[in-house]
């Protein structure tokens, strides 16, 4: 009897010292734990967003301007106008003008420049760094990490979404006047058969 | 006078002898990691340097081994592909302290300046065009798994984030289960297999790099479900793509680890000639692989 109580103490002590050598933890809560999140990526993009998109969009370049000089020379137009991050291929750049609105899609609606050009304003996937490196405001050194860095695109496109793509969608109708500015994100490759795609930073809309 | 002779004669000496570049590389169990390093060693010897490369083996403590062996060795750069990005910062400031830089390739340490500089894959945009392509593969309903790499690499959750930052937004799309597979395509495999067995509806399975993607797809074959899951990957390894020419991945993304192997032996070399001001992050943009575009992928990679 003694014996076998001896076996149960032991096999109590190295079940107890197997329970207690190891930790589970939900991977979520992992990532929240270590991540270096002192940082404030909706405070950061709130300021983006209130004090310094606007400066961005008075200096915006016409779109229909952009579009007759991508049309006539693709690698000048986006070397002029556009801005690069790191080693890519993609530039980003915003763009001003105003235009009727020719068609509302599920997607994005079809806007009619003066010069018969188009522009897709998109109202659904409002995802991508279209905005944060297209404004030229938002500066990658200053940055401990991409993890910080990139929680500035979702940010600025999640206040995007709300305050500019939403009450836009919700009163586009084909007919309407629309002045706008948005983001677009271009390759030299990129062809634009249905238009230039936007993700909108300001839209208004008139009659 | 002593002194002064005695430089002369080290100068005379490193004048004679060519620098030296270390490439450390978190594993070389891993077919990406070894094209990462061997590149990297290559294009240094091409710019006049003796190359030696060091396997962390995904061990913290290995890698700070070799970064001791490292300093005390008198190499002039470190190639730099870390296990943890807060655990690696510590190495990288121990070698910017004995006067040697570092250059991160693909895995980012958590620290703006202790690098010399860091190219790095841009792992989360990436997967926001891969979240993109998944939600309309999937209609913006089903279920899904995911399958995490390393959960101590920031490029784990840069492809996590990415992709959570576009699916999310699609109430619809259900996350059932996220677990761990180390970026191990057996471990994956053994995941999969557990996680059918407790989900066997799931729609889709999106996997941080296609070693696991890989792993994934046997285990859905087995269980004879590859017509109702689809299997998303990232890395742009060659299985992959011809899986997906051959229909049993839906999509993976495109990393150019030549590229960024070659770019930062050349940025090592740059700032040992005297050239220190470098961006210190540079994101490497990578492109999104469907059934669509894989042929113009499918022969050569660089």
């Amino acid at each position: 009897m003694k014996k076998y109580s001896s076996y149960l103490l032991a096999a109590l002590a190295v079940i107890s010292v197997l329970v207690f050598s190891f930790k589970t933890e939900n991977l979520q809560d992992y990532k929240a734990k270590t991540s270096v999140n002192s940082f404030d990526a909706d405070a950061y993009a709130r300021n983006l967003y209130d004090n310094e998109l606007s400066a961005c969009v008075e200096k915006a370049p016409d779109a229909a301007t952009f579009l007759q000089e991508f049309t006539a020379d693709k690698s000048a137009a986006l070397d002029k106008y556009g801005r690069r991050l790191g080693i890519s291929s993609t530039s980003y750049l915003m763009l001003k003008g105003q235009g009727v609105i020719e068609a509302v899609e599920s997607e994005y609606v079809v806007v009619t420049l003066p010069d018969n050009s188009k522009v897709l304003l998109a109202t659904d996937f409002i995802f991508g760094n279209a905005v944060r490196d297209g404004s030229g405001k938002v500066d990658i050194s200053g940055f401990v990490n991409m993890t910080n860095f990139n929680a500035v695109t979702v940010a600025i496109n999640h206040i995007l979404k709300a305050e500019v793509v939403e009450p836009f969608r919700k009163q586009a109708l084909v007919g309407r006047h629309v002045a706008f500015a948005g983001a677009a994100e271009l390759r030299v490759k990129d062809e634009l058969a249905q238009g230039l795609r936007l993700i909108p930073v300001e839209a208004t809309l008139s009659n | 006078m002593l002194l002064a002779l005695l430089n002369a004669c080290r100068q005379q000496a490193s004048e004679q002898q060519p620098g030296k570049m270390a490439v450390v590389i978190s594993t070389l169990n891993n077919p990406w990691f070894v094209v990462l390093g061997e590149s990297a060693a290559q294009k240094a010897r091409e710019l006049g340097y003796e190359a030696h490369i060091f396997d962390s083996q995904n061990n913290s403590s290995k890698e700070a081994e070799h970064f001791d062996n490292i300093i005390a060795m008198g190499y002039d750069a470190i190639l730099f592909n870390p296990t943890d990005a807060d655990g690696s910062v510590l190495n990288v400031k121990r070698a910017g302290n004995a006067g040697i830089p570092t250059f991160c390739m693909d895995r980012e340490i958590n620290s703006a300046d202790a690098a010399a500089s860091q190219l790095l894959s841009d792992s989360f945009t990436g997967c926001v065009k891969l979240g993109e392509f998944f939600v309309k593969q999937l209609g913006k309903k089903g279920e899904y798994v995911e399958i995490l790499g390393l959960v101590g690499d920031n490029n784990t959750w840069n492809r996590s984030n990415g992709f959570h930052s576009v699916v999310d937004e699609f109430p619809e799309l259900k996350m059932v289960a996220q677990q761990s597979a180390d970026f191990d395509r057996n471990k994956a495999m053994e995941v999969m297999e557990s996680v059918l067995q407790a989900h066997p509806s799931i729609n889709a399975v999106f996997c941080g790099n296609d070693a696991m993607a890989l792993g994934a797809y046997q285990a859905i074959l087995a269980a004879g479900k590859s017509n109702q899951i689809k299997v998303f990957g990232f890395d742009g390894s060659d299985d992959a793509l011809y899986a997906i020419a051959e229909g049993k991945l839906a999509a993976t993304v495109m990393q150019f680890p030549v590229l960024m192997a070659e770019q930062s032996a050349e940025l090592a070399d740059r700032y040992l000639k005297g050239e220190t001001e470098l961006s210190r992050k540079m994101p490497v943009e990578v492109e999104l692989v469907t059934a669509d575009n894989v042929s113009d992928y499918l022969p050569v990679k660089k």
